[in-house]
């Protein structure tokens, strides 16, 4: 049985994007003719995602993933292609869909400004028609798990980045929402309040079953969060499918740091593996995959050593990588 | 209706929350708006004190005149263009995200998403202005002279609605709203100084002209019956044109990039 939340067939968004020509001149001309291209944002795109999932979705600036998650929020009307949010067509934006849902944007907000979060809360309240039980029980369990009880009452302009995030995210959970699209949440973030910030989203999914869709720069976020995620660049899924199978698929080396008990010249450890590093007796090498062990055993027999460490290559690597491939293709 | 009527309040509550909060702010402008009050009531004493009537308008007829158009323009500066003005930077900045994503209409919410109150003195003022100078007071008059008052704020939020939606079309227009700010002119002056193609324009195609002078005339006691079908036609075809557009034209916003 099918138990898709979230579907996409061929979405598909353009935009028409005005081109300028370089300078004065290029601005003078634009008054009487302006260049206009067409940008093909989201490509084809399909997902399914199930209830109570936390899906990470990456990509490099301008891949589509904020496109895409407008789409999924009836914000933009796609150019081709449909799909379904708790079986309402987003763009429709029905309300009976939008008080199941919300979309986080960690560079954008919608607090009051001047007065303090409590306030927007309320009117959201009412936008939102909760209950005052709903509310007051939902506003107790999120101020707690963000520990943000004192600062209700302080004017949002005075809180830091970190502290109107905290609120942003209780403004946009107020009306317990279903699904969650997170665009970029700890954006700006120090790494303790990022820290927060992920133990918060994990806590969110796993208690209110919520189904989380998140966007980050910040692979931390989504290797801690994420059992699945979704790779897109230039508006086309590249990748669909669990966190490790994107290592098993795409990571190419190992890495193998080892401390050797003495100096050993570099052209001798050259032989064997690829050096990254070598400073202090301790050597970080690239090695293929499939040779790793191979490898270390052979530096095991021929150096002396201290200590051996085999691992996987850092996931921003190995997503780099990827991207600089397909920009290739 | 009621989850309406609770974010208004909500939004007033909050309105007046920040106005107090920004007080200085907010004195400067009431200060402001005080002074050009003022200063339109000196200029039209001082073109009297030349004159005995202006189009058929006496003075004290004209200062009930002033009285409903400073009524009018309190709404035109402390809703309209506070309103519009956001929602037309909305458009430009993306931060209409959050409007179109909450399960409330979104032409609702961008047309009571905030109230000013420093114009609020020249309301006061306004109604000073109106009780000074009306010769008799009648109930019923001022009931209907209210209704028309209604009905004239609601013709002219569709031209605010309108030019707010121009953003839509074209980058960094939030400016667009202006148009309808410079246009008041047209309806600070009594329908009957128009005359010939300009009187057929803005008291029948596009009666702006009629926005102060039907419920001034209703106060007064003049005649205004010949207005009453050209208004109503109009505040009804540019109410539907203005939803019409509203809704042709969130289909175009493209948010800003992330």
């Amino acid at each position: 049985m099918n138990t898709s939340i979230i579907s996409t067939k061929d979405l598909h968004k353009s935009f028409r994007v005005y081109k300028k020509d370089p300078g004065f001149a290029g601005a003078i001309k634009a008054i009487f003719s302006r260049k206009y291209e067409t940008v093909e944002a989201v490509k084809a795109v399909n997902i399914e995602i199930q209830e109570g999932e936390l899906v990470g979705f990456i990509g490099p600036n301008g891949a589509g993933k904020t496109t895409t998650l407008k789409m999924l929020a009836g914000l933009l009307y796609p150019t081709s292609g449909s799909a379904t949010v708790l079986g309402h067509t987003p763009w429709k934006r029905e309300p009976a869909l939008q008080k199941q849902f919300s979309l986080i944007m960690g560079q954008k907000n919608q607090l009051w400004w001047d007065l303090p979060p409590i306030e927007t809360f309320l009117l959201h309240k009412a936008i939102y028609e909760i209950s005052d039980e709903s509310y007051k029980k939902t506003l107790s369990k999120l101020t707690e798990l963000l520990d943000v009880k004192d600062i209700l009452q302080i004017p949002v302009r005075k809180l830091s980045l970190g502290q109107r995030m905290k609120c942003e995210l209780i403004a946009a959970l107020l009306h317990s929402p279903k699904i969650l699209f997170l665009d970029e949440p700890t954006i700006g973030l120090d790494v303790v309040i990022q820290k927060a910030m992920r133990d918060f989203i994990r806590t969110y999914n796993q208690e209110f079953g919520a189904t989380i869709l998140l966007t980050s720069h910040y692979m931390q976020d989504v290797k801690e969060l994420c059992k699945r995620v979704i790779v897109i660049d230039k508006g086309q899924i590249l990748f669909d499918g669990e966190m490790k199978k994107i290592i098993e698929k795409y990571a190419v080396n190992k890495i193998i740091t080892v401390e050797f008990a003495k100096h050993i010249a570099q052209e001798k450890i050259e032989k064997i593996a690829t050096i990254k590093s070598y400073e202090d007796n301790i050597a970080v090498l690239n090695v293929p995959r499939k040779n790793a062990s191979e490898v270390a055993s052979s530096i095991l027999q021929t150096f002396p050593v201290i200590d051996v460490n085999i691992e996987e290559a850092p996931i921003e690597a190995i997503i780099r990588d990827l991207f600089q491939d397909y920009a290739k293709a | 209706m009621r989850k309406y009527f609770n974010v208004i309040h909500r939004v007033f509550s909050l309105s007046f929350q920040q106005f107090l909060y920004n007080r200085a702010d907010f004195l400067m402008w009431m200060a402001v708006s005080v002074g050009w009050t003022l200063f339109t009531i000196v200029f039209y004493l001082a073109i009297f004190s030349q004159t005995t009537s202006i189009s058929g308008w006496s003075q004290r007829e004209m200062m009930v005149f002033l009285g409903v158009y400073m009524l009018i323009d309190t709404f035109t500066w402390n809703f309209f263009y506070s309103n519009m003005m956001k929602f037309a930077t909305s458009i430009h900045s993306g931060s209409f995200d959050y409007v179109l994503m909450k399960p409330i209409d979104p032409q609702f919410f961008v047309s009571f998403q905030y109230v000013g109150v420093s114009n609020i003195l020249r309301a006061v003022i306004g109604v000073a202005l109106i009780v000074m100078n009306l010769d008799a007071f009648s109930s019923g008059a001022l009931l209907l002279s209210s209704i028309f008052f209604v009905i004239a704020l609601i013709f002219q939020y569709c031209f605010w609605i309108m030019s707010a939606c121009l953003a839509f079309y074209f980058e960094r227009m939030q400016n667009s709203v202006e148009i309808v700010a410079a246009m008041r002119r047209f309806w600070s002056m009594p329908s009957d100084i128009y005359r010939g193609l300009l009187s057929a324009i803005l008291t029948i195609i596009i009666p702006f002209a009629l926005i102060t002078t039907i419920p001034a005339k209703i106060l007064i006691g003049k005649t205004w019956l010949e207005h009453l079908i050209p208004f109503l036609l109009a505040t009804v075809f540019f109410f539907m044109l203005a939803r019409f557009i509203f809704i042709r034209s969130i289909k175009r916003y493209s948010g800003a990039g992330s």
